[in-house]
């Protein structure tokens, strides 16, 4: 892959933020933590919690608007299992994320053009976690992620029906950081 | 809030608005983040080529042309892509105007070609400083056709002032009409109109009686930017 300059460059150039705001720098790496590339091995659940399907995938993360916020694109199958022009099923798709001081957490908002999807999260640190959550039509869903280390990471979507007594897995992720190419 | 107050704190140009040093407080004051974490970039512009990361995230997000799904009727953002000069128009209630402030916009292609993303900056880059917060906005828009509701989904993020609003747009006569309704039951449209290669212009308007009457609140003026020289220059790829 390749950036394409001309037009396209412009908005990419406007949307690029080298680092952090120097408001909330501290709170913004909550997620600035992830900026970077990642590998992941994707996991979905049936509703009895037997597998429904693998797969493998990418996720980046970088800094957007005057560092204020995250962008970040996800994706699976990744780029290299998707040539030909091919528009396989799976999702392509992006979440922008930017810490909101007056309420104290985070707006996070997971946008899937594949299949359809706009979802706004409020997202907080609980304990050694990140929880996103939202709450539509009596479900409240929690995108988490957990056993965040430097180079790896675990995310998991729980959902419950019953107002948080009893929690269903409907997916989880492992994330392994790749190393970006330096230079050229 | 009421959704006229939600309006204005979204465009009122005023430094200091969104205060967000009065309201910052420590997410886990007692989980000081560990000195990997703690490290930011100075905020100096750098070329997209000289940060490896960012680059990793613009070319997954970077996209050269439609998706087969989006080609032909349904792209009908196509004629906002590239950048534009903006003379953006506040306006009272009483209809006389409350503040005038010139803008950037910027749109392109994403997400294979389903997706196109822009950036609306108002005041534009060279009149902002290292203020923090910064004054205005600085927010984007992603949007991405659903052929399940033959319509396009698009979510402005306003990242200065603290909103997130999901709009639903289609094509109406000449018009690029996104619609949204309140959770107060004002009902919002964004509409791009006049639209011709080299501009377009661009108007808010609310009613508050389901649509009946409407009031416009902001308007732009939109002007092709002139191809940047140093873009030019510089025109090929990245590898």
């Amino acid at each position: 892959m390749s950036l394409q300059l001309d037009s396209t460059r412009a908005m990419l150039d406007a949307l690029h933020a080298p680092g952090p705001s120097q408001a909330n720098a501290r709170e913004l790496m909550l997620f600035g933590q992830f900026v970077g590339s990642w590998a992941l091995d994707v996991i979905y659940y049936n509703p009895d919690g037997s597998i429904k399907r693998q797969t493998p995938g990418e996720w980046h993360f970088g800094w957007a608007l005057e560092g204020r916020a995250i962008e970040d694109v996800w994706m699976v199958p990744p780029r290299s299992q998707r040539a030909g022009g091919l528009q396989p099923e799976g999702e392509y798709g992006v979440t922008l994320r930017f810490y909101d001081p007056s309420i104290q957490a985070w707006r996070s908002t997971w946008h899937g053009p594949v299949n359809g999807y706009v979802l706004p999260f409020i997202a907080k640190q609980m304990g050694e976690e990140i929880v996103l959550e939202r709450t539509e039509n009596g479900e409240t869903t929690r995108w988490i992620f957990g056993r965040i280390q430097p180079e790896a990471f675990h995310w998991r979507a729980v959902s419950s029906r019953d107002g948080g007594a009893t929690w269903r897995l409907d997916q989880e992720m492992s994330a392994t950081r790749i190393q970006p190419c330096r230079g050229s | 809030m009421h959704a006229w107050h939600r309006l204005a704190a979204l465009f009122v140009l005023v430094a200091g608005m969104a205060d967000a040093g009065d309201h910052a407080q420590p997410i886990a004051a007692d989980a000081p983040l560990p000195e990997w974490r703690a490290q930011g970039a100075p905020r100096e512009h750098h070329p997209l080529e000289e940060t490896p990361d960012a680059r990793a995230f613009l070319s997954a997000l970077n996209a050269p042309g439609p998706a087969p799904k989006v080609a032909g009727l349904a792209d009908i953002f196509a004629p906002l892509l590239g950048s534009w000069d903006l003379d953006v128009v506040f306006f009272n209630p009483d209809g006389s105007v409350r503040r005038q402030a010139p803008g950037e916009w910027h749109f392109a292609r994403v997400l294979e070609g389903r997706a196109i993303q822009d950036v609306w900056i108002v005041p534009p880059r060279a009149m902002r400083t290292a203020m923090d917060p910064a004054p205005g906005e600085y927010g984007t828009t992603l949007r991405f056709h659903d052929p399940r509701i033959n319509a396009w989904r698009c979510v402005w993020h306003g990242i200065v002032n603290g909103i997130v609003w999901p709009f639903t747009c289609r094509r109406i006569a000449d018009e690029l009409v996104l619609e949204r309704l309140d959770e107060d039951g004002t009902l919002m449209h964004w509409v791009f109109f006049d639209i011709r290669p080299q501009g377009f212009q661009w108007r808010s308007e609310v009613s508050t009686d389901g649509g009946r009457h409407w009031r416009v609140d902001q308007r732009m003026h939109a002007r092709r930017k002139p191809a940047n020289p140093f873009t030019s220059a510089t025109k090929g790829e990245i590898p």
